[in-house]
């Protein structure tokens, strides 16, 4: 980001914040639909953390970290938002035994997984996840708009992973349950 | 989802299929934020503080400055008569527990070592249970001058969602005792918690306190789970952290931590005079 249009808009100057707006809606809608996986709440939360942005914009001391910091805000309205959330997604049926037609839906149902076992993580553990697989940032960028050490970065990271793996693993047990239900 | 699955891989294709936006949010924000005052830091005259955003390297130098000072100054009433310590002293590392090493790994001794067995997990929260259960709805105080103080015994079954370690895996019940002060946007909640965890060759229970208001949820829990049974022995050492969802059936805890024998703790510090 300018570091000129930031200390412009630090002055009050609305032009100056209104490109700046211009220039991070789309990452930040990205950023935020990757932890929220809802874009109803990810507006929701980047309307909020660009009204916080302009309001506390005069209180960050240096313009060259406009980023890491704006990202930080936008961290802490996902997680106000993810509290006001309510989730649950019907499970996708299982793929067919036509090849074909099951190949294509088993990428949808691998996908479907994926998504429920995402949303089993804390809003923590989604925003390094973001961070890292979805802005590919690296450990210490990534720390530094968490607020975090860098081995905590790299823990965190390595530990939603983790939840993630057992998260699949227990969707795929409760799906393989279903299967054999269905069967008998 | 196929054992070949490429987790990385899927998740960056996941993350990147972002659909569009109305660009509804940057209007909003448009619309309002021409009207919403700025924050400055009020202590210092707007030139000052103009003056010194030019040189942010001034702020620095005025802390560090009054830092030293400010230490200088306790140091010096606080450091007479200090008792001398060993400096050499190191807190030791409890017998059993060990650097990274293979479960059953040999010492030079030739006994086996045992060391902490890594777990994490995730809990769904399901409906509260009658049994045990008790809304006694406490006495409402008068609110003028008085907190309004209400007791309440809620017993919540949680599902183990999916936990690593199969010597956690089974039925979880969570009791919570709560006492409510305040109302609205700023109660505050005080709660006891037992967690008891019936699993296949055994049991664990623990317990923690913790609070929640409107600037906290009581995430990130600490505490210790002991085993009976099989486990008889063992401990859970974890840390929970809560996502609430849209009502207290949706909600998910993430646990993760490590189980270790009794022996493998270190004792409890006793605080020194």
């Amino acid at each position: 980001m300018d570091a000129d249009l930031v200390t412009r808009a630090q002055r009050g100057d609305q032009a100056a914040f209104a490109q700046i707006l211009e220039m991070v809606d789309d990452r930040f809608h990205g950023f935020a639909f990757g932890i929220l996986r809802d874009m109803h709440l990810a507006q929701d939360a980047v309307q909020q953390a660009m009204l916080q942005i302009w309001r506390d914009l005069p209180m960050l001391r240096e313009p060259g970290a406009f980023d890491a910091w704006a990202y930080r805000l936008l961290v802490r309205t996902c997680q106000a938002e993810s509290k006001r959330a309510k989730r649950w997604l019907p499970a996708l049926p299982h793929p067919q035994e036509d090849p074909i037609a099951g190949a294509a839906m088993a990428m949808v149902a691998d996908r479907d997984e994926l998504e429920r076992g995402f949303r089993h993580l804390t809003v923590d553990q989604r925003a390094v996840i973001v961070l890292h697989h979805y802005l590919d940032l690296p450990h210490e960028r990534a720390a530094e708009i968490l607020g975090i050490s860098v081995g905590t970065a790299r823990s965190r990271l390595s530990r939603a992973l983790k939840a993630l793996r057992a998260a699949l693993e227990a969707e795929a047990r409760n799906g393989a349950t279903t299967r054999v239900q269905e069967a008998v | 989802m196929g054992t070949d699955y490429d987790v990385d891989r899927g998740l960056r294709t996941m993350l990147r299929d972002v659909p569009p936006h109305d660009g509804s949010a940057r209007r909003r924000a448009m619309e309002v934020f021409p009207t919403t005052p700025q924050r400055h830091t009020r202590w210092l005259p707007p030139f000052v503080s103009d003056h010194l955003g030019r040189r942010p390297w001034m702020y620095a130098v005025a802390v560090t400055a009054a830092c030293v000072v400010a230490v200088a100054a306790m140091g010096s009433a606080s450091w007479l008569g200090r008792p001398s310590t060993n400096p050499g002293s190191a807190p030791a590392i409890a017998p059993g527990v060990t650097s990274p090493a293979p479960t059953g790994d040999t010492g030079d001794t030739g006994e086996e070592i045992d060391v902490p067995s890594r777990f994490s997990g995730v809990l769904r929260c399901g409906p509260a249970t009658s049994e045990g259960a008790t809304t006694s709805g406490g006495t409402i105080i008068d609110r003028e001058g008085a907190e309004q103080l209400i007791k309440d015994r809620e017993v919540r079954g949680l599902l183990i969602g999916a936990i690593s370690d199969p010597r956690l895996d089974g039925s979880l019940v969570q009791y919570i005792d709560s006492h409510r002060y305040g109302d609205g946007p700023d109660a505050a909640v005080i709660s006891a918690v037992t967690w008891v965890l019936e699993a296949e060759a055994g049991a664990w229970a623990g317990s923690f306190t913790s609070f929640s208001d409107d600037s906290a949820d009581g995430s990130g829990i600490s505490f210790v789970m002991d085993g009976s049974g099989e486990y008889d022995g063992l401990r859970a050492v974890m840390t929970a952290d809560y996502w609430p969802g849209g009502d207290d059936q949706d909600c998910t805890w993430g646990v993760t931590g490590y189980v270790v024998g009794t022996e493998q703790l270190p004792d409890t510090p006793t605080p020194v005079s």
